[in-house]
């Protein structure tokens, strides 16, 4: 169970890191709820989630692309991947020479939308043991983060407490849902959050399809180009959220990371939130700063998926713009099929901005955990 | 460039309908049979540098308009397996843009006496044969 073994740390410092990547999806083997978490749920549980899985699209809804999600190379016979830690690790850690990597496991991103906090909180928890134990406890260079689940804020507390000190956790996921992250109800954790010093990772998850989830904006995406194009809104929406409740200033220590929304969006945000901030000041008096600096101090963006302009020499305004040698992180998104190769990326981020991108940022937000 | 036909196998390897991916040094090269005639590309997209020749291979939706959908280039188009940007194999040519420099590598193919051949640079059928 989570916390029973010891991990021996590879023994290095962190000017020896040369990437991080704070985005991979470890994967369950099945998807089978209650078999693949049988040793880390009661009887009763197992027997209940027996065929049951987390909210995924439902057919009928935009048929998806070669294949899935998934780079087809890494497609297991089940159709699945990132499902051994083996595997994956050597092609992380061996092959693109990541030296830690945050998982955000897939099964785990759409359990916010799971309307029964029961089953969801079960899972949740047994999610963290799994990972906790058979990655983390089989490679001590994966980092976990605990899932929470949105729809029972007293039993993530006490997920939190449970888990803050095991040895590889070095961040709180909420998976979203249609809950504004704003909310008092979130003031529990974003306490346990600062007090533990535990960022809180958020991820694109699956929008406007189910009620218990967030819209995309106006209505339901056509098709997956649609969706592809628009998917990124309800997150900046969230953000904005957070601001405009003034949880940076009740909470001033509380980072979140964006995980997978890339970063163009950020720039008309903070241009948008301050210009209109400056004349509805007294709307939100409680901002004593114009709003885009709690942005760039408070909310982390990683770079997947890497922007594709025109003109390559925009992306790097961009990157100035949003000072990216602060605010944003390297992630390939594995097994994604379009997850970013790390010399690419790097590459493609002024000299002076690369460590920075590429390894420190990660190492300030997750902190000595990371290490 | 100094090229040279390399065999890299007999008809009977590369059957119509077959898509085979065949190693020379550290090249790789996907050889299709489309209907008889064989087709050999380079496996690296020129997007990022991805095993396009491991893409799905078939046919695809052809432009038209919005209240229409059509289906065709039957078996020539493949979609690269990283980021699923189109090529029609015969051409090496990247279906939603016309652009030189994001066209898939052709190696020319020969078939005589019952063996098939792929022109390639000289001196990586040198480095292989070493």
């Amino acid at each position: 169970m989570a916390g029973a073994q010891t991990l021996v740390q590879p023994s290095r410092s962190k000017a020896d890191f040369q990437l991080i990547d704070c985005d991979t999806h470890p994967t369950l083997p099945t998807g089978d709820l209650g078999r693949d978490l049988r040793p880390y749920l009661s009887r009763g549980w197992a027997e209940r989630l027996e065929g049951e899985s987390t909210p995924g699209l439902p057919s009928g809804f935009f048929y998806t692309p070669t294949g899935g999600f998934l780079r087809r190379e890494l497609i297991d016979e089940r159709g699945r991947a990132a499902t051994d830690p083996g595997v994956s690790a050597a092609t992380l850690f061996e092959e693109l020479k990541v030296d830690r990597a945050v998982m955000i496991v897939a099964d785990a991103i759409n359990l916010g939308q799971m309307p029964d906090p029961h089953p969801a909180t079960t899972v949740a928890g047994a999610i963290n043991d799994y990972f906790i134990d058979r990655w983390v406890g089989q490679d001590s260079r994966w980092r976990a983060c605990i899932t929470i689940a949105p729809q029972d804020i007293g039993w993530s507390m006490a997920e939190i407490e449970r888990l803050q000190g095991v040895p590889g956790v070095v961040a709180i996921y909420v998976p979203l849902n249609s809950s504004m992250l704003g909310s008092k109800l979130f003031y529990p954790v974003y306490e346990a959050a600062q007090e533990y010093k535990l960022p809180i990772v958020t991820h694109i998850t699956l929008s406007g399809v189910y009620s218990t989830g967030m819209t995309i904006g106006a209505g339901p995406s056509v098709n997956y180009l649609d969706y592809r194009a628009c998917q990124v809104y309800p997150h900046i929406s969230q953000i904005s959220n957070l601001v405009c409740h003034g949880i940076f200033e009740t909470f001033p220590k509380l980072k979140f990371l964006f995980a997978e929304i890339g970063f163009p969006w950020l720039v008309d945000l903070m241009w948008r939130i301050d210009q209109f901030w400056r004349g509805l000041r007294d709307q939100t008096p409680f901002l004593r700063r114009p709003p885009s600096e709690y942005l760039l101090d408070h909310i982390r963006v990683a770079t997947q998926p890497w922007p594709e302009p025109g003109n390559p020499e925009h992306v790097g305004a961009m990157l100035e713009m949003i000072e990216a040698d602060r605010t944003l992180l390297f992630a390939t998104d594995y097994p994604h099929w379009d997850s970013d190769v790390p010399s690419r990326i790097a590459q493609q981020i002024p000299e002076h901005m690369r460590r920075r991108v590429m390894v420190e940022n990660a190492v300030e937000l997750f902190g000595d955990r990371l290490i | 460039m100094d090229e040279v036909l390399h065999p890299i196998g007999s008809t009977d390897e590369f059957p119509p309908g077959s898509s085979t991916i065949v190693k020379v040094g550290r090249l790789e090269i996907g050889v299709f049979n489309l209907d008889g005639q064989l087709y050999a590309v380079q496996n690296r997209c020129p997007h990022h540098g991805g095993p396009v020749c491991q893409g799905m291979w078939g046919g695809t939706l052809l432009p038209s308009s919005p209240d229409e959908l059509v289906y065709g280039a039957d078996n020539k188009v493949l979609k690269c397996p990283w980021h699923r940007w189109e090529f029609d194999i015969t051409t090496g040519h990247l279906l939603f843009r016309s652009d030189k420099d994001l066209e898939l590598t052709r190696h020319e193919v020969e078939v005589k006496d019952g063996t098939v051949a792929v022109k390639i640079a000289r001196r990586i059928a040198e480095s292989a044969a070493a």
